[in-house]
C-alpha cells in the first residue's frame, strides 16, 4: 500500500468511525437524554442572569465575612490584664525593704522584748 | 454544526443542545462511566454559560471542548489516584463497577436485523480500543472525526498547536486501525 492509499484508508477508517460514533450519540436513551436537558436549562438560566447578579450572591456571603472579622476584631480588644509588677502593693515593697524586721522577729530574744515592753510602761506611766 | 451568529440565552440553549449528545459520548468513551460523563458535561455547561455566555458564539465550540475535556482530564486523574489508593487499602478492593468492561457499557444492540447487533458489537470494541488510547490522541480522534472540528478549532480545544493535533490525530488512527483490522474492515 502506497502512500496515498494509506491516507485514503486512514481517513475513511476516520469517517466510518466518527459516523458510528454520531449515529450512536443520537439514539442516547431518554432517562440520560432527559439528564442532559436539565442540566442544559441550568446552564442556559444561569446565562439568563444579569452580569451584576453575582455580587447580590455574594452579599451573604459578605454579611457572614463581615461579621466574622468583627467578631474577631472584638476577640483581639486589649484587655485590663495584671501582671505581677502591678499586683505588688507598694506595701509589700516596704515589708521586702525591711529586712531588719524580720530578723529580729526570728531570733525570739524575748529578754530583750520583755525589757522594751517594760520600758514603754514606764515611759507611758511616768510620762 | 451551525454556530448561531449573536450570543443570547436562546443561542447558547440551541448550541448546548447540538452538542450534548455527543459531548456525553465523549466523556463516556474517556471515563468509562455514565454519571461520571453526565457530570462532566454539566459542569462544562454551567461553566461556559457562566464564563462565555456573552463571548462571540463561534468562539463557543472550542472553548465548550477545552472545558469539557479539561473537565474529564481532571476526573479522570482523581479517579486513578482513588483507585491507587484504593488498592492499597487491604479491607477495600477496587468495586466492580468502577472497572470498564467494554462489551458491558456498549449500548445495548436495538434488537431485529443482525447488521444492527453487528453494530452494536463494531461500537463496543470501537469505544474499548478509544478507551485504551492515550488521553490526548483519544481527544484528537473524537473532536475531529465525533465532533468535526477542524485541526483550528481541535487545537483551541485541546490548548496544543495545529501541528501537536495532526500528530495526535494520525497515531490515534492508526492504533484503531491496528487494534480494529479485523473487526473494522
Amino acid at each position: 500500500m502506497n502512500l496515498d492509499e494509506e491516507d485514503r484508508a486512514h481517513a475513511e477508517f476516520a469517517r466510518r468511525a466518527g459516523a458510528l460514533l454520531r449515529e450512536d450519540a443520537e439514539r442516547l436513551d431518554g432517562a440520560t437524554r432527559l439528564k442532559l436537558a436539565r442540566a442544559r436549562a441550568a446552564a442556559v438560566e444561569e446565562a439568563r442572569r444579569p452580569a451584576w447578579s453575582w455580587l447580590l450572591c455574594m452579599a451573604p456571603a459578605g454579611a457572614v465575612a463581615a461579621s466574622v472579622i468583627a467578631l474577631l476584631l472584638l476577640m483581639r480588644e486589649p484587655r485590663l490584664e495584671v501582671t505581677p509588677f502591678q499586683a505588688t502593693a507598694p506595701q509589700d515593697f516596704e515589708l521586702l525593704a525591711d529586712g531588719e524586721a524580720w530578723e529580729l522577729s526570728q531570733e525570739e530574744d524575748f529578754g530583750f522584748l520583755e525589757w522594751a515592753a517594760a520600758m514603754a510602761e514606764l515611759d507611758s506611766g511616768g510620762g | 454544526m451551525p454556530v448561531p451568529a449573536e450570543a443570547s440565552p436562546d443561542a447558547l440553549d440551541r448550541f448546548l443542545a447540538g452538542v450534548e449528545r455527543r459531548a456525553f459520548r465523549m466523556a463516556r468513551i474517556a471515563l468509562g462511566d455514565e454519571e461520571d460523563a453526565l457530570d462532566a458535561v454539566q459542569d462544562a455547561m454551567l461553566s461556559l454559560a457562566r464564563r462565555y455566555a456573552r463571548r462571540d458564539p463561534a468562539e463557543w465550540p472550542a472553548l465548550f471542548h477545552r472545558i469539557l475535556q479539561n473537565r474529564v482530564r481532571d476526573m479522570a486523574r482523581r479517579r486513578a489516584v482513588r483507585r491507587r489508593f484504593m488498592a492499597l487499602v487491604p479491607w477495600r478492593r477496587e468495586a466492580p463497577d468502577e472497572v470498564l468492561d467494554p462489551v458491558a457499557e456498549a449500548p445495548d444492540p436495538a434488537p431485529g436485523p443482525d447488521a444492527q447487533a453487528d453494530q452494536g458489537a463494531l461500537l463496543a470494541a470501537l469505544e474499548a480500543a478509544l478507551h485504551e488510547l492515550p488521553a490526548r490522541q483519544r481527544e484528537a480522534f473524537l473532536l475531529r472525526s465525533l465532533e468535526g472540528l477542524d485541526v483550528a478549532a481541535t487545537a483551541a480545544a485541546m490548548g496544543v498547536s495545529d501541528g501537536s493535533v495532526k500528530t495526535h490525530y494520525f497515531r490515534a488512527v492508526q492504533a484503531l486501525r491496528t487494534r480494529l483490522g479485523e473487526e473494522f474492515p
